[in-house]
């Protein structure tokens, strides 16, 4: 049990320290009193605005203020739009979870194969084509993957809508652009940790037992392989939520990404902080569950405990 | 000559036969193309002021959103089209070139200088600076990086030394890594033992015996960091917090094109192209680098 609870304070201190950062780089610049109120304010109404916002408090104030009522999930209201912060985020969650999570199917789905694949068919044709595959795609940047998608599927064929929330067609543009994001450096990490466990003498038994080709790759070989790439994924999550950020934007998709770009332009600190603080969240619990699988997945780690 | 202290890691295979001499020049022919396409790159940032028929940033409003001068309707001066300003795209790209490459490089630098720094440190003395080091490395890498960078630049205003800064917070992680666990390695072989040993003091066995073994390791880590970086470059300039108008930058070009998109598929996908062929061949680079420089590595 140490382990997971050596993990939990961990990941205490990254949010923590995730948390602090935001909120002194938030204050670092700029007056949010000033971007709200319109034409040319009296110093009266910006003191009033101050007072309103409570910005005019000594910055340890607003600090402890923060952190206390932060694990509370209260981060208070939200400047731009008047109403609560954390409620406007979860409101706009469940558009990036659909998101974020197809993504990672999408690209866990077509990844891996290809990985294991190329790694089967180690120096052959299969393995040339996924490998130059992988490396052009570690090399397009995934904003304007989105728009050459947008281009061709958009406009050009007009199979799928430019951008926009509502259906599944959708959701296909912006889940691929994100899911091309990871694609290629999942698809390396699948082939070499399966070249890794193909070598092994467990592999050689069981083919010289008679078992089939994919019987021992899917079975033995997949189940040893995925360790280093669940963690992998886990890490590729926070990836995803970054880039969730990106795509977002292009697609017109209105998700916590989104909010959070518009929040950070207004300055509506409630909103940067509450987004921020549940994305990190997120990530956070993400890797914990990754932990877990690991345990199931792995009888060495489970039984360390 | 003097002897020299620093023995010559045997990864350079028996000359002799013909037959490893061969692979050998195979294997330096996959960084021959990598570096012929980015020497031009380069050539073109520099001299791109005269290379550049117009000037990136003149505007024709009468020639606005031209395609490129082979389609129907191109004007034959305009290679490459124009975008919504009747700018010359083709220049537009060459001056590009002359900001993503240096905005890069410079980022990898200072990220090479404080990872190599921290890495060694870490990997040499451990104890207590190791288990700071990793804990920072650590927090670093389970954080959504680019949410990390959006806040502050957004906040600190898009300056030209923030976005290296950002850049750099993002590029030396890598290099503590690697060379933090390569200290460890080289760190325990006989010769450094042996120096120690002789009363070397430890910035000489540091700087004179485990640093000079570790630069091949870190030019792979750099190069194959820089198409990373040129990547989160162009990423931040396209939200439109790296490089500002009028400096000219291929995200910062995609970001302005893109409500174009409908009306002009060149002012997209030029610049994009561009980014790719940069980031492509850096990281092929990067590649053939690490083949040659380290094989140890080539397995992955």
């Amino acid at each position: 049990m140490t382990r997971l609870t050596q993990r939990l304070f961990h990941f205490a201190i990254v949010i923590l320290g995730v948390t602090t950062l935001v909120f002194i780089a938030l204050r670092m610049t700029g007056d949010p009193a000033l971007m709200l109120l319109p034409g040319d304010p009296t110093p009266e109404d910006i003191m009033l605005a101050r007072q309103k916002l409570g910005v005019d408090q000594p910055w340890l104030t607003q600090y402890i203020t923060f952190i206390s009522s932060a694990f509370r999930g209260d981060f208070g209201v939200s400047f731009q739009h008047g109403v609560d912060a954390t409620g406007l985020v979860f409101e706009r969650l469940p558009a990036t979870a659909a998101l974020a999570g197809s993504a990672l199917l999408l690209a866990a789905a077509f990844a891996i194969p290809l990985g294991i694949l190329a790694a089967v068919y180690r120096g052959t044709v299969i393995d040339l084509i996924v490998m130059v595959l992988a490396v052009i795609g570690q090399g397009v940047p995934f904003f304007w993957l989105g728009l050459m998608l947008i281009l061709i599927f958009g406009v050009e064929l007009r199979w799928f809508p430019t951008g926009g929330y509502g259906g599944w067609q959708h959701l296909i543009l912006p889940s691929l652009t994100l899911a091309g994001y990871i694609a290629a450096s999942t698809a390396r990490l699948a082939r070499s940790s399966m070249l890794e466990v193909l070598g092994r003498d467990y592999m050689r038994t069981a083919r010289a037992k008679g078992l089939a080709l994919h019987v021992v790759v899917l079975k033995h070989g997949l189940r040893n392989a995925a360790i280093p790439l669940i963690t992998f994924l886990g890490l590729q999550m926070g990836l995803l939520l970054g880039g969730t950020v990106v795509v977002e934007e292009i697609f017109g998709w209105p998700g916590v990404g989104r909010l959070l770009l518009q929040a950070i332009s207004y300055r509506d600190y409630p909103v940067v902080q509450a987004a921020t603080f549940i994305l990190a969240m997120i990530f956070v619990l993400v890797n914990i569950l990754v932990d877990l699988i690991y345990t199931v997945l792995d009888p060495r780690i489970r039984d360390q405990r | 000559m003097t002897p020299r202290v620093v023995p010559i890691k045997p990864c350079a295979p028996d000359v002799s036969s013909e037959k490893t001499t061969f692979r050998v020049r195979r294997r330096h022919l996959k960084i021959v193309l990598p570096i012929a396409v980015l020497c031009a790159v380069v050539a073109v940032a520099v001299f791109a002021p005269a290379l550049a028929p117009f000037d990136p940033t003149s505007q024709h409003l009468s020639l606005r959103l031209r395609p490129p001068s082979w389609i129907k309707g191109g004007d034959p001066r305009f290679l490459l089209g124009t975008d919504h300003l009747g700018r010359d795209i083709l220049s537009r790209l060459y001056y590009g070139a002359r900001v993503s490459l240096p905005i890069a490089l410079a980022a990898t630098t200072t990220g090479a200088l404080i990872g190599i720094t921290l890495g060694l440190l870490s990997g040499y003395f451990r104890g207590v600076v190791d288990s700071i080091v990793t804990k920072l490395i650590d927090i670093q890498l389970s954080f959504p990086f680019i949410l990390f960078a959006i806040a502050v630049i957004a906040i600190s205003g898009p300056k030209l030394y923030m976005l290296v800064l950002v850049l750099a917070a993002r590029s030396w992680t890598t290099f503590a890594r690697v060379v933090r666990g390569e200290t460890f390695v080289i760190g325990g072989n006989d010769y450094v033992v042996a120096a120690r040993a002789l009363g070397a003091s430890q910035p000489r066995v540091i700087f004179r015996h485990i640093l000079p073994n570790i630069l091949p390791l870190a030019v792979v880590i750099g190069t194959l960091d820089i198409g990373a970086l040129i990547i989160l470059e162009s990423t931040l300039s396209f939200l439109g917090l790296g490089v500002q108008p009028p400096t000219v930058s291929w995200g910062r070009e995609l970001s302005e094109a893109r409500q174009y998109i409908q009306l002009a598929w060149w002012t997209t996908t030029f610049p994009g192209l561009a980014l790719l062929v940069v980031v492509l061949f850096v990281n092929l680079l990067g590649d053939g680098l690490r083949d040659i420089l380290d094989p140890r590595l080539r397995a992955r």
